[in-house]
Formats: C-alpha cells, structure tokens, sequence
C-alpha cells in the first residue's frame, strides 16, 4: 500500500465502517468531509473549545487533534449517533434542552461532553457537570441554561457547586 | 442542529483563499502572481468590477488592496481551485516587494493629533465653572483593544450563473450585503440573491468582515464561473478579524466645597486604526453617553478618533457607550470618595433628574434609581462594602494579606433606543424603511417574513411567541420564512434592541390586520407593514436635539463582588447581580438568558488579557483563545427584571456591556485598595499598579 | 502530499528496534502537542515527517505497575487513566498538576510522558514529578538507565536523550509527607497569561525540618530548584523564624534574576514566584503548629 494512504476500519455511530485516506488526515475532516456528519464542528483546531468532541470508546477526545492512523480499530460516536441512537436514548433526555443552547454552534460540543459524563454518572451535580463542560467553550455564555437542564432531568438542583 | 456557513457548500464547489500582506505597512513596489495550474483562477484589485472599497454604516474597507498595505495581513489576491493544498502553494509562491514603513501602533495623546473625526458637545458655561471650582479632580481612564472570540469562522458560499449571483453568507445584514455585492460587481440588486445562514454569537466585529468575505467569495465565483466556498481557517478569523480599539478618555471634574459636581470636561480619544470610519458610530455613542446617568450643570466633551496604523476596527456590541460609561463611572467613585458618601448615595444624590408629578411618565431617572435601589437591596451592597472599606483600611498591604481580600461595587448605565436605529443603519439614503410581512396560510399556519437572522439572541423565538399569544395559535404552526433577499422584506440589520424596537411593533400591526382581515378573506392572507426610521427617530430625541432622551432607555445597575488571592492577585467573582428594567418584557425566560450570558462575556472582557496585536511581521501572533470564562469559572448571576408593565420593551442586551466592566473594576479597587483605571484588569495589571 | 509511513507496534522490544533503524522517525503517543504544531487548517492533512511510530498499542508503555515504594507509569498511558489511581494513590501533589492539565478531552489522549518532554508544559507535572524525586526509565534496544526528572531536561528545556533512547516509565516515589503542595498560577482554568506553578514538600519529623523540596515551573528553566535553599532549610526548627523565611525570598529573588524576561509578565512572576514561596513557608508554619 503507498505510503501516502491507509486503509482504515472502525465503527461510525456503531456501524463497521472503512476508509482510505491520507495518515495525517484529522478525524475532524473525516467525519465531515469522507461521511457527511456536520454536527462535529471545529472552533479552535487546537483542543481548546471543545466543538469537534467525539465520543471514542466511550470517551470524549477532540477530533481535531486526532490524526487518521490512530483511529483503526476504534469506537467512534458523534453528536449524530448520540441524537439517534437507541443505546443514547436515555441520556438523550437530559441533554437535548434546545432552548438551553443560544447560537447553537457549541452545543454539539457540549452534548458530546455531556454524554461522556452521563455514561459514567446518571446523577451527577452541579460542579461534576461543570468540571465536564471544563473543555468546552461557549461565546454566548450559555453555560448556566446548560448545566440546570441537565440537573432539571436529575433530582440535583444546586446549579452552582463546585467540585 | 443548526446549520453554520461552514456546513454548506456543494462538493464540487471550488475552494477560496485569501492571500495576505505579511508586511506591516508599506507601498507595494511588486506584486507578482505565479503562473496558475489549469482549473485555478485569481483575482486582484483591478479585477474588480465595480467599487473596491466596502462602505457601511460608517466604515470603509478594500476589498483588496492596491498600491499600499496598512496592516498585517490586508487581502491582496484572491485564488480559488479545487485543491486546498495547491492553494497554499500559489500562496506561498506570490511575490511581493515592499518599501516598508514604521507602522504606528499606539494613539499619541501628547498631540499634534493624527485626526481622523472630531465630535464636540457642550451645555452649560464649563470655564466659569472651573474658574469658581474649590477643588479639581482629574482621572485617565483606558479600555485596552479587545480581541474577540467566536468559535464559527467567517465565510461565504458563492454561486455565479453568467447572469445572477447567489450568495449564502452568515451576516447579520443580508440586505445590506446585497447592495455592498451590487456596488462591488456592478450588478442589479435583482441579479444578486442573499441567503443569511445563522450566524453564531452575534456582534463581534462580524457585520463588515462578514461583507468583506462575502465580496471575496463573489468575486472569485464570478471569474471563476464556478460556485465558490471561501471560508476562514480558524488562525486566519483570529489573527485578523477586527478588533475593538482602545479608548482613552481623560476626566476634569469642577467640585464645589462639598464635593458637589460644577462641571465636567470630557476628552474622549479613540483608536480609529488604520481605516478609520468617517462617521463613527462608537465615537458618537462615546460622546453622547458621557455622564448620560447624572446631573452635570455644566458640560464639554469632545471626541476623537486618532488614526494609528493598527488593523481596522469593528462594530461592536456597546461599542463607544461601554468605554464611556465606564469612564465615567470609574471617576465618580473618586468623587464618592472626595464627597466621602457611599457610591449608592453619591449616586442617587447626582442622578438625573428624577421626573414628574405621579400620573405622568415616570421619567427615566425614576427607572434609573429604582434599577440602582433593587441592586443595592439583593446584594446586600452597602453592608458589605461597609464592611470590606473597614477591611481595607486596617490593611498594610495587599500581598502579605493572610486572606483573600474582598471587595464590591456598583454601576449604573443605560441603553438607549436611538443608538440602536443610528448604530448600523447604513449610510445609503434607500434603507430608510423597515418593513415586515405575515402570511396566514391554509390550515392556521403562519408564516413570519424578516430579514432579521438567527444569531444567537432568540430572535425568531421571540417573534414566534408574540404572534402565537397575539393570534392565539399553537406556536408550533407558526414559523420564520429563511431569510433569502428574493422572499422577504427589509427589516434592517438584526440586533435584539433592533428586533425589539422596531420588528415586533410591526409584527404586532401585522398580527391585528391579520385578526382583521381573517374576518372576510380566506387564507392565504398577507399583511405587511413598513416604517420609517426617520418616523422612529423624531420622538427618541430629547429637547436638546444634540443629546438622546435617556427616557427611553433601557436601565441596569450591576453589583461585582469579588475576591482576590493576595498570592497571585488572580480575581473569583464571588456574584454578580444585575438588575434591569427594559419596559413590557414578553419573552422573559429567554430574557434572563441572554442578560446572563452577556454578563458572562461582559466579566471575561473586564478579567481576560487585552488584545495583544499584530506587532511585527517577525513576531509570532497571537492566537490565544482563553478569552472567554469556562463552565467552571462562572460565578452565581443574578438577573432581575422590573417589570413597569409600562411601555413598550426596549432593547437591553447591551446592558451588561455597559455596567458590569465598571463594577468590576471599582470591586478590585476597593479589593485592593489602589486606583486600576484600565480595563482589562489582570493579575499583571495589579502588580504593575502595586510597584507604581 | 507528503508520503507517511505509520509504524505500529505491539511490544516494548519491537519498538525499541524499529526507532534504532529508524531514529528520524516522530513518536506518537497521545500526540496533543505535537498535533498543534503541525495543523494546516481547516481540510488539510496534518504535516508529519515522513516516519510516524505510533506507540498507542505499546503494552509495555501503556500501564501501570505498583509496589510498597513506587509506582511505575507508562510514559504512553493517558492522564485520565492515570487519575483513576485517585487521590489516595497517587500522591496529591502530583494528583493536583495532572487533573488540572489541560481539559478532560484532552486528557483522554494526553500523557505523562509527553507532558515531561513537550516544551509547553513546563508548568505542568514537572514541578511536582521533581520534587518528589521521580525518575524517567530511558531505553534503547540495548540499554536501560534511570534518570532524576528534574535532571531530564536541559536549561533550554530540551529532553537529555542518547541516540536511539525512548522515555518508557516514570517511577513515581511513595513516600509520606508531612505536607504537600502544588500550585498553578494563570493558564486556562485562572483566566490568566503569565502561568507559573509551584510544588512543595516537606517532612519535618519531631519539630525539625528533615525534608523540605520546592521547585518553581514555568520560568526559563523549566524545572527551577534551588538546592542552597532547601539546603538552608535542613534541621531547622518549625515553625520556621520570619528572619530565615525573609533570608530566602532575597536569595530566591537573586537566583530569579534572569529567570524571566523584562517585561510586566515577567515582573509579575518573579513576584509571584516569591511570593508563591513565602505562602508555601507560611502554609508549613501551620500545618507544623497543628501537628504539635
């Protein structure tokens, strides 16, 4: 195989997927340019803003800083297999408050977090939820709307604990 | 999921590239273009059509430079093709020779002035005040240039068909973008059609560099007859997107023997870069809002824009207001002192007049110090700073503090409607009216025709909701038409206070035609209506027509309280509260979120590091996006509305841009116990104020 | 486009040949900081040399192994799955560096090992890494040797490596503190551009310093101890006299003297360094006084 192109295999919102494409492509290109999936946006391309999070195996990374030949093999979910998948349904509820979100730029972003955070903790508080959105930027300041929509679906209502 | 600029565009659309000056400032002796693979196609600034220069609401840019370059990074040639690697190359291969020159960075205060515009406004006899003056107090104030982050980077869509041009651009003015593209190609307005894409966080110098890559994406489109997508990389937005320039303003203040204000003069100097506007909104707004909350007798202020050869400016949202109001507020927390009362007495003592008998308009300066009596009340202001004045003054000094050191403070602005209709209207004399439609359609749907956009300020939403309570439908059968020139009309660029003012009181003529027109006609039934802003404008002015009537305005006061680590002198907001009054608000929910977002933003810009600037070609940029708060720096926000349920809603999403950088400031002051007139204020900052 | 050879091995001992047949090759592990440096925009390939050996399958540099003294970590393993050990594990003051690194996301790929040898993280785990006396395993295909961490790097940052070397672990001393701590000024979390960091430790047994280390991160050394220092410190008696701490900041403050640059950021560290110490002396006074 030339060395300019690898054959990659991995599962896309839990579908077996392959792809052929330059080693230092970014994950982030992949998805929106090789299969059409815009909900992953980039803000920064430096790991900063967190709007191209992805969930890979079960962890959110940002695909802006994720080359293509560390993908094979991998588990990659993005904000549009969260929105419809059945395994999301559940975590689905507590993050999809759209009136919690203002542009809507971040939000895909900030869901991915979420769901990170919510597949390791249904119930988390106001400072865990915080902590999660750490890596995420938002330049409307939406923060606030966010974490009470994702405590309003849990039985924690203090919106500004810490961690 | 929204849709973003950056998620558009057809496969087989060519891609856009901007070539830039890496030069600082100079005359172009030699601009030289490689020979171009087949498919690729360039354009200059001779190739242009029609007007090389963009002009909107006060502001003047080329598209392309010509002959010289002012700043780092000024477009010079245009490439489009289809490979975005190739691109980079003929990029990096144009030749460019430049007699430099020593480009100017900072405003000279000292004077002779490099003057670009001067405004003056005056009452009163402002030297026989000073002449009689027991004491005369004087302060330098500064607002640092501001950077300004947005995570979607601008571009445009561009398709050219040999005869009409479509245009998908995410731009608050689709309308006014369609006669920038018509002057720029030399084209009809109904050969070019605008479709405004959601624009994400709204006025951050957007509106001309949304023009600016607009007009670029067109005019590869049109030579290269192919559709185009031009969309900036996120290093290029950063480093050269506009930037808020940097204001001085220097304070006199006559005071008699008590401490009472005899007179103010006012020396507003702002950086108008190095294609200063000829008409400067911000500058005007920086005039007019000088001491706009208190009672002066006597008054001068004069503005300046300075031309310096730092990268164009923006419009920003409260710009010039914001630089003003804090100047001012931060000068009279010395003359607090000087009166030694309180800010909250000093401040009610020297508000504006307070209005009326009972039974008429309440006047603005009842809204004013209701707004400031309420904040005052939920944050328990006077006690704590009371009590944190006591503090302060037992300490010796800040950085052997063995604890956090505290402090709290107060501010008062307003925003006001007759800077909302000037500040963006363009200067063409045709886009003086306003103009929204309804359609009935079969079924009881309803569908809202506007030029107004998604960006980020629930707009639509809002619109959406007052029609669904007007003509008591389910809000789920009504929706906004996309914004395409070729469908709706023109309501004037978008802005909340703009949606506010003057959109939903056209919305809500059109819904009571449509209650009256349902009576005898079938559906589909269309209602339009229009104004002037000429209309909208005569009565917002005050009895001296120089000045605004602040009886229309919007009103907030902010209390900061924050906490410093004696250690690092990094600063924790421990609360902000603000309180606003903004007339009948309808859609309260989204109100208190958008209030509470803006402080965010507000405090990042008072906390996080200025704008650190295109020095030298040498020197690497900046591109630093730590320039917002994170979810685990915000600190507890309070919003509250009072409601007069009197009078329409007035636009207030500058309301927090206004007030909370000046509470924040006298917080850290009174934290610290030393006088910080700038803003931003950082850890740095301190430091360089504590060896002073 | 650049043609890449990715290599991917799967043991320790493979890849320790493959470097030393190709030494120009780029090591990636997590690849966080190495990434930044080579993006070219929005659809753009990344620019990476022509040999990449990736480390991410490398079972040898991706865990964990523990005794009653140390703790060895593989230089490829992510933070986050460093920070699982929690707070009772690993020691608090390395514990507090490495959560704060950064951002979570960012953390799922991020490593120790890379956080050691990229030069923009000198305020990072490297304080607290030096002074607890953490060492770094160095191989090559036919060679193994340890080194202090605070040793690793040279005064210009750059990571002490023979030809052919690959850092593989990081042992990590389990010693009990008397008190402990760490300290980041500035960066992302701060809201503010000058970082700096600061650890300390210190045993002090019986009314007497035995042990006190600081280090200062973030300045142009990029780990800054000062052994007179701590030196002076040795066998004295807590809480420690306002006169010995005031003798230390004006030595502190001379041996900063070109530690940062002449501007007001770098004015402001030093001042913070300073005072960064002074608080840390303090914070012992007091953990000293309840201790009695």
């Amino acid at each position: 195989m030339p060395g300019n192109v690898i054959k990659l295999r991995f599962t896309l919102n839990e579908k077996q997927v392959l792809l052929q494409c330059h080693p230092g492509t970014r994950l982030l290109d992949i998805l929106r340019h090789d299969f059409g999936l815009k909900g992953t946006r980039e803000g920064c391309g430096q790991g900063e803003c967190g709007a191209c999070l992805v969930l890979m195996n079960g962890l959110s990374v940002n695909s802006c800083l994720f080359p293509a030949f560390a993908l094979a093999d991998s588990e990659i979910i993005t904000i549009e297999g969260i929105l419809s998948l059945k395994s999301f349904t559940d975590i689905r509820k507590s993050i999809t408050d759209t009136q919690a979100y203002r542009c809507g730029f971040c939000s895909s972003g900030m869901q991915v977090a979420l769901a990170a955070l919510l597949l390791t903790n249904r119930e988390p508080n106001a400072g865990q939820i915080r902590r999660a959105l750490s890596g995420n930027l938002c330049a409307c300041g939406s923060y606030n709307g966010v974490v009470e929509a994702v405590l309003q679906s849990s039985s924690r209502k203090r919106r500004y604990g810490r961690r | 999921m929204q849709t973003f600029i950056q998620d558009i565009g057809p496969k087989r659309a060519l891609r856009g590239i901007v070539y830039r000056s890496p030069f600082r400032k100079g005359k172009i002796t030699r601009l030289r273009v490689p020979a171009l693979p087949k498919g690729y196609s360039c354009v200059q600034a001779r190739d242009i059509p029609g007007k090389s220069i963009l002009s909107y609401a006060g502001y003047s840019l080329p598209i392309l430079s010509k002959s010289e370059v002012r700043y780092l990074g000024e477009p010079l040639i245009l490439f489009c093709g289809p490979d975005p690697g190739v691109l980079a190359e003929i990029c990096a291969s144009v030749e460019l020779k430049l007699k430099e020159e020593s480009p100017v960075e900072y405003m000279d205060l000292s004077g002779p002035y490099r003057e670009g515009q001067i405004i003056n406004v005056a009452h009163g006899d402002v030297d026989l005040a000073f002449s009689l003056a027991d004491q005369i107090v004087e302060g330098e104030y500064r607002t640092a240039r501001r950077e300004h982050f947005y995570p979607d980077t601008q571009g445009a869509v561009a398709y050219w068909d040999g005869k009409n041009l479509s245009l998908y651009a995410a731009t608050q003015d689709p309308f006014g973008l369609r006669s920038a593209i018509c002057h720029c190609l030399d084209l009809a307005p109904r050969k070019v059609r605008v479709v405004a894409v959601p624009v994400g966080n709204s006025m951050e110098g957007k509106l001309l560099s949304s023009f600016l890559v607009a007009a670029q994406a067109s005019l590869l489109a049109y030579t290269a007859a192919k559709p185009v997508v031009l969309i900036y990389n996120r290093e290029e937005d950063l480093l050269f997107s506009p930037k808020s320039p940097e204001f001085f303003i220097r304070q006199q203040t006559a005071l008699d023997r008590e401490g009472g204000v005899m007179a103010v003069r006012v020396q507003i100097f702002m950086d108008g870069g190095c294609y200063p506007p000829k008409d400067c909104e911000a500058l005007r707004q920086a005039v007019h809002s000088a001491w706009g909350a208190y009672r002066v007798p006597n008054m001068e202020v004069i503005g300046r824009t300075q031309v310096t050869d730092f990268p164009p400016i923006g419009s920003f949202r409260a710009s010039g207001r914001a630089q003003a109001i804090f100047a001012t507020e931060l000068h009279s927390s010395r003359l607090e002192e000087i009166a030694q009362l309180g800010p909250y007495k000093w401040k009610k003592e020297n508000l504006v007049k307070t209005g009326r008998k009972e039974g008429q308009n309440k006047g603005h300066g009842l809204m004013a110090l209701a707004v400031l009596e309420e904040a005052t009340r939920i944050s328990d202001f006077t006690r704590k700073y009371s009590a944190y004045s006591a503090v302060k003054k037992r300490r010796k000094t800040i950085d052997r503090a063995a604890y956090p050191l505290r402090g709290i403070g107060i501010s008062l602005a307003g925003q006001d409607a007759e800077g909302i209709l000037e500040c963006l209207h363009s200067i063409e004399e045709t886009r003086n009216t306003c103009t929204l439609k309804l359609v009935l359609e079969r079924g009881k749907r309803v569908r809202i025709f506007t030029s107004f956009v998604n960006c980020g300020m629930g707009i639509h939403a809002l619109f959406i909701h007052r029609v669904a309570t007007l003509l008591d439908l389910d809000p789920s059968r009504i929706s906004v038409q996309p914004v395409d020139t070729q469908e709706v009309p023109d309501t004037g660029p978008t802005t909340l206070a703009r949606a506010v003012t003057v959109g939903l009181p056209l919305l809500e003529q059109c819904c009571q035609n449509l209650q009256k027109k349902r009576k005898t006609a079938t559906a589909p039934i269309e209602v339009r209506r229009s104004v002037s802003l000429d209309k909208l404008r005569a009565p917002l002015r005050g009895k001296d027509k120089s000045r605004y009537d602040s009886a229309q305005s919007a009103w907030a006061a902010t209390v900061v309280e924050v906490e410093l680590d004696p250690v690092s002198f990094q600063s924790i907001c421990r609360g902000v509260w603000l309180v606003v009054e903004a007339g009948t608000i309808t859609h309260r929910k989204a109100a208190l979120q958008i209030l509470e977002g803006e402080t965010l933003r507000a405090l990042g810009s008072s906390q996080l590091q200025e704008y650190q600037g295109t020095i030298s070609a040498g020197r690497k940029l900046c591109s630093n996006i730590d320039l917002i708060p994170g979810a685990e720096q915000v600190p507890e926000i309070q919003v509250h509305l009072l409601e007069t349920q009197e009078g329409p809603m007035k636009g207030y999403e500058q309301l927090p841009h206004l007030s909370v950088p000046p509470a924040y400031a006298t917080a850290v002051c009174q934290a610290t116990g030393l006088y910080v007139d700038q803003v931003p204020i950082t850890a740095e900052v301190i430091q360089q104020c504590l060896e002073m | 486009m650049k043609e890449v050879r990715v290599f991917r091995p799967k043991s320790l001992g493979g890849t320790l040949r493959l470097y030393t047949r190709n030494p120009d090759s780029l090591l990636y592990a997590g690849g966080t900081e190495i990434i930044r440096r080579v993006q070219r925009g929005s659809g753009r390939v990344f620019a990476l040399p022509q040999k990449v050996i990736y480390l991410g399958n490398v079972q040898e540099l991706n865990r964990i192994s523990r005794s009653q003294r140390h703790l060895d970590i593989g230089s490829a393993l992510d933070l986050s799955r460093i920070l699982k050990l929690g707070r009772n594990v690993l020691p608090p003051v390395l514990f507090e560096p490495l959560s704060e690194i950064a951002t979570p996301a960012v953390r799922n790929l991020a490593t120790l090992g890379g956080n050691i040898c990229a030069r923009s993280c000198r305020g990072d785990s490297l304080p607290a890494l030096s002074v607890i006396d953490a060492q770094v395993e160095l191989r090559t295909a036919g060679s193994t040797r340890w080194t202090a961490v605070g040793s690793f790097l040279n005064r210009r940052g750059r990571p002490r490596l023979r030809p052919g070397e690959i850092l593989t672990r990081i042992r990590v001393p389990l010693e009990d503190w008397d008190f402990a701590l760490f300290r980041k000024v500035g960066g992302r979390q701060r809201l503010g551009r000058s970082t700096l960091s600061f650890a300390g430790v210190a045993r002090f047994p019986k009314g007497s310093i035995e042990v006190l280390h600081f280090c200062l991160g973030g300045l142009k050394t990029p780990v800054l101890r000062v052994p007179g220092l701590e030196s002076r410190l040795k066998n004295a008696s807590v809480p420690v006299s306002t006169k010995l701490i005031d003798s230390l900041l004006a030595d502190l403050d001379a041996a900063l003297g070109n530690e940062v640059e002449d501007s007001p950021e770098g004015r402001y560290r030093k001042a913070t360094a300073l005072r960064l110490l002074r608080w840390f002396m303090e914070k012992v006074n007091s953990r000293s006084l309840e201790m009695l």
